[in-house]
Order: structure tokens, then C-alpha cells, then sequence
């Protein structure tokens, strides 16, 4: 397998608002082409600066940046803005303007001095619409939209930009659960099926290790570590980076747990689901697992009443049942 | 995302705005235009206003009223009006915030202090008549210190621009010169004798009767370009509702920009103000009027719109300044915030879209 081509890259970079203690220094990054790349870190660590500084938004402080082979520095705004499109967390949409008028407003790099739209600006902006799946709702306004639909819609703005490279800041904050796998699914399918290349920051770090094609990490030390997620998880870089008093790192899960400082030591016997998330009632109730412990219980999920409560032989239906009985029978 | 891809030939593109809408505003502003020419303090016959207008009518005195007291006049509240609007619609578009007007960066309180330097400190009544003597016209002594003094504001203004990148800061600041501005005029008037204080105070009522014929056709022009100019600004505006950082990573030069619309503002409410006097109110309040009543924040069509609902408004409060069967006129200052504000009021009221502009 050949290397995947890079975008981006920068040679030498320090990054910050002070020039004389920059944020991030000495940064040789590489961006690499048709993939999905999250840029991961702790708060304060400066993943927005990195990005605002990357899309030219913030003077850099040292080094160069180069987008497709062309010097960031020597690019004029429009130029840049055929190369680079971007997608900021505060998601302020003007109400009045409907989801087709909101889009439409990406081709500004390429519409005319008036901003009339060309057979190209529409095909563009309808070819956005459709791959973001906001063709429904075009005459909307924006504000008669979900969290959701409007993520999507500014990212079908941005895609209307037509540019090689998207930068999103956190494009998956304030969206529920389905909402955030959706938003990562559609960025993971312009990546793959429209060869976009996109640089995303979140904090949802189990979506990132399971969707990303690359991590860009940096460190409690502000150090930067680039690779797959797989590797940044196997060789310790994700746990140092996240590393906090009081947490351990699941190396199984790639997630930050609660050490379990339980002192009741119970067995538990069984396997599979019912397994784990009566292992995780048992853990939060303050129960430690000990194979030898002579209070047991037994798991079977094709019982009626899974749960079997040794030795005083009792079976239970659920795990509320079972926690009542073993905290007032047992008071352990 | 796939089911989207079979709806491509369904989707139609509804215009966001009523042409009915616009049509109903072209008829409201030529009906106004003409009641404003047709009523005022003397009654003049219907047939003879028309055939004032027309170049026919036998009564000299009559058509006299009409073409060298009404007719500007009338023109003037639509130069007004419009010119107003326009820039209150680009401050608030600028500045991303729905009270923004031409009055709040301090444009016409600039324009005041020049109004104030020429009345209060030309010291004695005899030294106002010598200037007058000398062939200056008296207003357009007060145009070219209100326009001086308007510029005088916008050149602070623009020079901490340069500076500051934020819309909401420079916003501020613009309040602020406006306050200093005005404290500066306060001080004078403290210091000034009590009849030069009148001439100023009268000047802030606001007059639209005040402009000649001859002035008119600079006025005009002037008011005309600056419109121009705005609309030719909308792709800019438009890319601005997204926020400057997205405007900017659309390829938007900011700075520039901004200078821009800030000059075209000035130029616009300077020279109002400079010829009428404060207006206030028309600039805050026709935009918001004009965006409920489209429903859109595309300047391609709000630009126009605006020009239309801003004359519409202004002709309409002067028809109300000149009370209509007595011989009393109101200073139309005052009637533009009685009439403005309750309407935006209710349009507030009815329609909850003000905020969701912003």
C-alpha cells in the first residue's frame, strides 16, 4: 500500500497568541488527502488555535504552511478560499434566510460581483444539498430546523465552497448520541466517496477512535503525536494525553472509567451482555469482583429470572430487585 | 442521504419573498407622493396641484407653492427616508446587531457638532450676518460643517477600525465617540448665548422643508450614488450574515469591507443630517419593518425594499407633521419616533423574526 498523498502540510510551525510562548511549536504536519482526520486534546491544549492558524484566520508565529502546494501566506483570501473551507462551532444561522439562500452563500468565492448564481452554482449547491441529505428541506428557514439539520446545512455550506480541504471545530458539540454517529458518517462518506479532505476537532473521543482515518493528538505537554487511532490507543499517546487524577484508561473500550473503589467483594458468574451491565451495576454499588468470595451470582439470560443469588438461593427478574436484596439481606 | 439523491428532479426553488409584496410598496409610495404634494398648511384644489405639477395651472401663487415648497419637500422626505434606511440596514447587518443605526456610530452626532460649531461659535449675531454677507449661503455653511463634522467622527472611527477586528467592540466605540460627541455640543451650548442656542435647537427638530431646488439636484445625486453603492455591496452584506469568520473564510476582505460600508453610511446619513437635521428612528426601525414584511435577509432584495418602505415611512410621517387641515408644523424629528416606534412594536409583537435576523 502506497502512503496516502498529503494536502497539508507545515514545516516548522508554532502556533499561539503570544510570539514569545507559543502554543504549539516546531509542528511538521501532514494532512493527509481523502480522509477523515481528527484533531484530539485536552482543553487548553489548542486545537482551535492550531486550526484557526492552519486556515489562516491567525497569524502563525514561525514556520510554513503549504495547502496543495500552494504557501498559505502568498494566497490571497480568495484563492484561499477555494482551497479551504470551514465549519466554526457557534452555529449562528440568520433565521431569515432560507436553507437554499444559507447554502447558496458558499459560492461567494465564484459567483459574480452581484452574487447571481451561475448553471454551475446550482449544480454545485444542489450536489451539496443532496450529499449532506438537506434536499428536503431547502425552502426551510433555518431556524424551523433541528440541531441536527442544521449541522448538516452548514456543512452542505461549506461544500458549496467546493474546496479540497474542509476544517470543522467541533462540529458534533451540543448534538445528541445519533445525531453526532450521523454527522461522523457523513464526514467519513465525503471523505471516502468525494475524496474531500477534512480536519475535524471534537471532544467525543470513542466516536474519533472508531471513525477516523487519522488522530492529530496533542498532549498535556503540548507534544503532537499523528496516527491511526488504533496505534495512538496501543501505544499509551491517547491515555497520556487524556490522563487525569482519578481516571483509568480502558484500554479494551478506548474510555476514561472511574477507578472501582468498591470494598464488598462479590463473584460473578456468567458471560455476555447481562454479564457486563451487571458487573457495571454491581461496580457503581460499590461491590468489588472476587472470584472467591462466598457470596455469588450466578448469570443466565435464558432463565425467566436471570439473576441467581447464592447462598441464600434466590432468583431475581431485574438488577433492582437483586441490588435491594443484596444491600438489605446482606448489608455488605 | 441515497433517498435524497432521487428527489434531486423534485426540488424547486420557492423565492423567498412576495413580488406582490413590492408592488403593493411602489403603489403605497406614488400615493403618498402625491397627498404629500396635495395637502399642506394652504388648501390648493386638486385640479390646480395637478396642473401645477403639469406646467399649466394660471396661479402663480398655487404653483409656486407646489413646485418651489411641496415638491422638494416631498422629494427630500423620500431622499430622507430612504438614505436613512439604507444605512440603518447596512449598520445592523455590519454589526450583526438589530440596533445598530447611521445615529449610533456617532455620524449624526458628528454632524451636529459641525451644525453647532457654525451657530454657536461664529460668537455675535453680527459675525452669523457678515458671514452671510460675504455670499456664503447660511445652509449651506451648516451642510458643509455637518458633512465636515460627520466625516470628522468616521475618520476616529475608521482609524481605531484598523485595530479592533470585532464588530461588537467597534459598535461600542461608536457609541462612545457618539456620547463625547454630543457632551462636546453640550458644553457649547452651556457657554453660548441663549439666541444662538435656538437656532441650533431648531435645527435638531429636523426640517424637510429646508432644501432648495438647487440643492436638491446635489442632494439627490449624492443620495443617489451612496444607494447605488449599496447595492452594490449585498454579495459583501450577504456573506456578513454568516459572521465575519465565515465571511472571511469565504474570501471576504473584511477590513476593506468595512471601510466601505462605514464611508457609504456616513455619506449617506451625513449629508441627511447635514440638510434635515437629526432625523432619528427612520434608520433603526424601517429595516426591521422591511425584513418582517419579506421575510428575507437577502440584501438583493432587501436594498431595494428598504429605499421603498424608508420613503413610504418618511413621506407618511410628513403628512402627519404638517397636520392636515391646520396651519401648524410639527417638528417631523419628533412624529418619526411617534409613528416608528409603535409599529415596531407590533410588528415585534405579531411577528417574533426580529431576533432570529441576528
Amino acid at each position: 500500500m502506497s502512503l496516502p498523498k498529503s494536502i497539508l502540510t507545515t514545516g516548522n510551525l508554532s502556533v499561539g497568541y503570544n510570539a514569545k510562548q507559543p502554543l504549539l511549536s516546531h509542528l511538521d504536519l501532514r494532512l493527509n488527502a481523502g480522509q477523515l482526520t481528527c484533531l484530539l486534546g485536552a482543553n487548553g491544549t489548542g486545537k482551535s488555535t492550531l486550526l484557526r492558524s492552519l486556515s489562516g484566520l491567525l497569524k502563525t508565529i514561525a514556520g510554513n504552511i503549504n495547502i496543495d502546494g500552494h504557501p498559505l501566506s502568498g494566497l490571497s483570501a480568495k484563492e484561499k478560499a477555494k482551497l479551504l473551507s470551514l465549519v466554526f462551532t457557534q452555529n449562528i444561522a440568520p433565521g431569515n434566510l432560507t436553507v437554499y439562500a444559507m447554502v447558496s452563500l458558499g459560492r461567494f468565492p465564484y459567483s459574480s460581483w452581484m452574487g447571481s448564481l451561475s448553471e454551475v452554482d446550482k449544480a454545485v449547491i444542489d450536489w451539496a444539498l443532496n450529499v449532506t441529505g438537506t434536499t428536503n428541506f431547502a425552502n426551510k428557514h433555518t431556524d424551523e430546523l433541528s440541531d441536527g439539520e442544521r449541522q448538516k446545512v452548514v456543512i452542505a455550506r461549506a461544500l458549496t465552497q467546493d474546496t479540497p480541504v474542509i476544517f470543522l471545530d467541533e462540529p458534533t458539540a451540543h448534538l445528541d448520541l445519533p445525531t453526532r454517529i450521523e454527522i461522523f458518517d457523513l464526514l467519513k462518506t465525503l471523505a471516502k466517496e468525494e475524496g474531500k479532505s477534512i480536519l475535524m476537532t471534537t471532544h467525543h473521543l470513542d466516536l474519533a477512535l472508531h471513525q477516523a482515518d487519522q488522530v492529530w493528538l496533542i498532549d498535556r505537554s503540548r507534544q503532537f503525536h499523528q496516527g491511526i487511532p488504533e496505534d495512538l490507543v496501543l501505544n499509551g499517546a491517547i491515555e497520556r494525553a487524556f490522563a487525569h487524577e482519578g481516571l483509568l484508561f480502558e484500554k479494551e473500550t478506548a474510555s476514561f472509567k472511574k477507578p472501582n473503589e468498591g470494598n464488598k467483594p462479590i463473584a460473578l458468574i456468567g458471560s455476555g451482555v447481562y454479564y457486563q451491565w451487571t458487573k457495571n451495576a454491581l461496580e457503581r454499588n460499590g461491590f468489588s469482583l472476587a472470584e472467591e468470595a462466598i457470596t455469588k451470582i450466578y448469570v443466565n439470560d435464558k432463565n425467566v429470572n436471570p439473576w441467581r443469588l447464592v447462598p441464600i438461593e434466590s432468583e431475581f427478574k431485574s438488577l433492582e430487585k437483586l441490588l435491594i436484596t443484596l444491600k438489605t439481606t446482606y448489608e455488605i | 442521504m441515497r433517498n435524497a439523491k432521487t428527489l434531486e428532479s423534485s426540488l424547486v426553488i420557492k423565492r423567498d419573498f412576495s413580488w406582490k409584496m413590492i408592488i403593493l410598496m411602489i403603489i403605497g409610495l406614488i400615493v403618498l407622493f402625491m397627498l404629500d404634494i396635495a395637502l399642506g398648511s394652504v388648501t390648493i384644489p386638486l385640479s390646480e396641484v395637478w396642473a401645477s405639477l403639469l406646467g399649466t395651472s394660471d396661479n402663480d401663487a398655487f404653483s409656486s407653492i407646489v413646485l418651489k415648497i411641496r415638491l422638494p419637500r416631498a422629494i427630500t422626505a423620500i431622499l430622507a427616508g430612504s438614505a436613512l434606511s439604507v444605512a440603518g440596514l447596512q449598520m445592523q447587518t455590519l454589526f450583526r446587531n438589530p440596533l445598530a443605526g447611521p445615529s449610533v456610530l456617532g455620524i449624526t452626532a458628528g454632524a451636529s457638532l459641525g451644525v453647532a460649531a457654525v451657530m454657536l461659535a461664529t460668537g455675535s449675531a453680527t459675525t452669523a450676518f457678515a458671514i452671510r454677507q460675504l455670499g456664503i449661503g447660511g445652509s449651506w455653511l451648516i451642510i458643509l460643517a455637518a458633512t465636515a463634522g460627520a466625516m470628522l467622527v468616521l475618520l476616529i472611527i475608521l482609524a481605531i477600525s484598523f485595530k479592533i477586528r470585532d464588530n461588537v467592540v467597534m459598535l461600542i466605540v461608536g457609541i462612545m465617540v457618539a456620547n463625547i460627541t454630543i457632551a462636546i455640543v453640550s458644553i457649547w451650548q452651556y457657554f453660548s448665548d441663549p439666541e444662538q442656542i435656538q437656532e441650533y435647537i431648531l435645527w435638531t427638530f429636523g426640517s424637510l422643508g429646508g432644501v432648495t431646488n438647487e440643492q436638491l439636484r446635489v442632494l439627490s445625486l449624492i443620495i443617489g450614488i451612496g444607494i447605488l453603492m449599496t447595492f452594490f455591496t449585498s454579495k459583501s452584506l450577504n456573506a456578513l450574515l454568516l459572521g465575519e469568520e465565515y465571511a472571511e473564510s469565504m474570501g471576504l476582505n473584511i477590513r476593506w469591507t468595512r471601510i466601505a460600508i462605514i464611508a457609504i453610511t456616513s455619506v449617506l446619513a451625513g449629508s441627511i443630517t447635514g440638510f434635515c437635521g437629526p432625523i432619528g428612528f427612520i434608520g433603526i426601525a424601517v429595516p426591521h419593518l422591511t425584513r418582517s414584511a419579506l421575510n428575507t435577509s437577502d440584501h438583493k432584495v432587501l436594498i431595494p425594499a428598504t429605499v421603498l418602505v424608508g420613503a413610504i415611512l418618511m413621506l407618511f410621517c410628513d403628512l402627519l407633521a404638517k397636520v392636515p387641515g391646520s396651519q401648524t408644523v410639527l417638528p417631523v424629528n419628533a412624529i418619526t419616533a411617534l409613528v416608528g416606534s409603535p409599529v415596531v412594536i407590533w410588528i415585534i409583537l405579531k411577528r417574533r423574526n426580529l431576533k432570529r435576523s441576528f
